[in-house]
């Protein structure tokens, strides 16, 4: 079964004037979420897939990248050291460990597994733990990367499910399961 | 995607994917219907999307979302003061507008 795309994600300088401007386009926008490796975001959810709107807001808490390990937040700051725009792209997977090792095993990259979580807030005005586990991304011949999947990843923890989330190695390619 | 030579991404995005490429002159087309990716050469961009700005790294160019009902949309972009082009029932948002990532609103079932 082809894969699926799980979210797209427009980094951003600016997140809260980029708020304003994708409110103006009609999209509607989740509250804003805080990572603990210092990039924050808005999602808009659609039925199988989102838009993830970006932005680094604590570059101190950025961890910097490493051989064998991909970090997320780095990527995204050093993307934005030239524009602003989509910086990656992250596909579906329904087992990101599995993944991992098949990309590895093709020679598409090797980075180590890593798991964060947050707490996001509901629309209902509560809270629900949202957790991912990403194995890294692949190296594809292009720039940007690969992501995991936001909307799903609340829905999914909403209903009580664990996200994971693997990333080939493409810098611009990840996946989320 | 817009990159200068779209085949040579065709192995990483077949496997990625779980897909078979579609190619033709300066294209490359990989997934199925909500989930395609198009890499486009520089020459095949600028026709997709004149003005754009191409500097032959590849890079994401643009985004196209299906929406329920297109002349809605077009009434509220207008309401809303957002500049935007319509071309063969496609609704192109420029990528100034949307923060580098141009973004095409169709409609539904036309992906």
């Amino acid at each position: 079964m082809p894969r699926r795309i799980d979210h797209l994600i427009i980094c951003v300088r600016d997140l809260a004037q980029a708020e304003l401007n994708l409110r103006s386009l009609g999209f509607t926008l989740t509250p804003t979420g805080v990572h603990p490796f210092g990039t924050s975001n808005h999602l808009a959810m659609f039925g199988n897939n989102f838009l993830e709107l970006l932005a680094v807001t604590d570059a101190a808490a950025v961890p910097a990248a490493a051989p064998g390990r991909f970090s997320f937040a780095a990527h995204n700051q050093n993307f934005l050291a030239t524009a602003e725009g989509m910086s990656m792209l992250a596909w579906h997977s329904a087992d990101a460990h599995a993944d991992a090792a098949r990309f590895a095993a093709n020679g598409m990259g090797a980075y180590a597994p890593y798991d964060f979580g947050r707490d996001a807030v509901l629309p209902s005005g509560g809270t629900a733990r949202v957790s991912f586990r990403s194995p890294s991304p692949p190296t594809p011949p292009c720039p940007g990367s690969l992501s995991s999947p936001a909307n799903s990843v609340i829905r999914r923890n909403c209903s009580g499910n664990r996200t994971t989330s693997a990333t080939p190695t493409a810098p611009w390619a990840w996946l989320r399961s | 995607m817009s990159a200068p030579e779209p085949v040579a991404h065709r192995a990483f995005l077949e496997r990625m994917t779980e897909t078979t490429a579609e190619l033709a002159p300066g294209r490359l087309t990989v997934g199925g219907t909500g989930d395609r990716i198009t890499v486009l050469s520089a020459l095949e961009t600028a026709r997709r999307l004149p003005g754009l700005a191409v500097d032959g790294s590849p890079r994401f160019c643009a985004a196209r979302l299906a929406v329920a009902d297109l002349d809605a949309a077009k009434r509220a972009l207008k309401n809303n003061g957002v500049d935007f082009q319509v071309t063969d029932g496609v609704l192109l948002i420029p990528p100034a507008a949307s923060h580098g990532l141009a973004l095409e609103f169709v409609e539904q079932g036309t992906l």
